[in-house]
């Protein structure tokens, strides 16, 4: 018996802003496209804006964006073993809500 | 300015640029986040242009201690967000 083996790599999926766009608009009451599309690019804006200047995001049910500060450091090269000095940095760390952590985790 | 981004402020946002009423504005405001919540639940990534990445990551049960009683007891396995920054938003959070 021969037995046949195929392999398919499945590219993960990740939804796009058009999709987006459309379940919101059939999940509304007679919004249209334009609207929606509009009131997207504002809602991602204002958070990164809001982010970029320094503020903290808290999207109840969803999770919390802060502003965490590393402090400076020297690190080394890890080819020619040079020590170089990194300044303190700015990162964005994401923390999931609780409605969230319930839905990934049911 | 340092203010708190929320779901109101937002809305707000939308409510302005768009005329709705700040109800119609706040169900479009959640109408989002539950698309994108459904979206990491269905495709385990999430990429947000700008923003960053979110992907779900599977965690085993393991054994741990309570830091107050000292007690062991197993942490069940569980999935949890993790999320990457863009570099695009990395760097302009250290443009200064």
């Amino acid at each position: 018996m021969c037995k046949h083996y195929s392999i398919i790599f499945i590219e993960s999926y990740c939804m796009t802003r058009s999709e987006l766009i459309l379940l919101i608009k059939k999940q509304s009451s007679g919004l249209d496209s334009k609207e929606v599309e509009i009131a997207i690019e504002l809602f991602f804006n204002e958070i990164v804006a809001g982010l970029t200047s320094g503020s903290r995001v808290e999207l109840r049910g969803f999770g919390s964006f802060s502003i965490k500060s590393r402090g400076p450091r020297i690190a080394r090269n890890p080819r020619t073993g040079e020590n170089v000095k990194i300044g303190s940095r700015l990162l964005p760390f994401f923390k999931a809500g609780k409605e969230l952590n319930n839905l990934i985790n049911s | 300015m340092k203010k708190t981004i929320t779901r109101e402020y937002l809305a707000n946002c939308i409510k302005e640029e768009l005329g709705f009423s700040r109800s119609e504005s706040l169900k479009l405001v959640s109408l989002i986040l539950n698309n994108l919540s459904n979206s990491i639940k269905k495709d385990k990534v999430l990429k947000l242009p700008n923003l960053g990445t979110f992907k779900i990551r599977k965690k085993n049960s393991r054994i741990g201690r309570n830091p107050k009683t000292g007690e062991e007891s197993v942490i069940t396995a569980r999935s949890v967000i993790s999320f990457n920054a863009s570099e695009k938003l990395k760097s302009r959070l250290n443009l200064k």
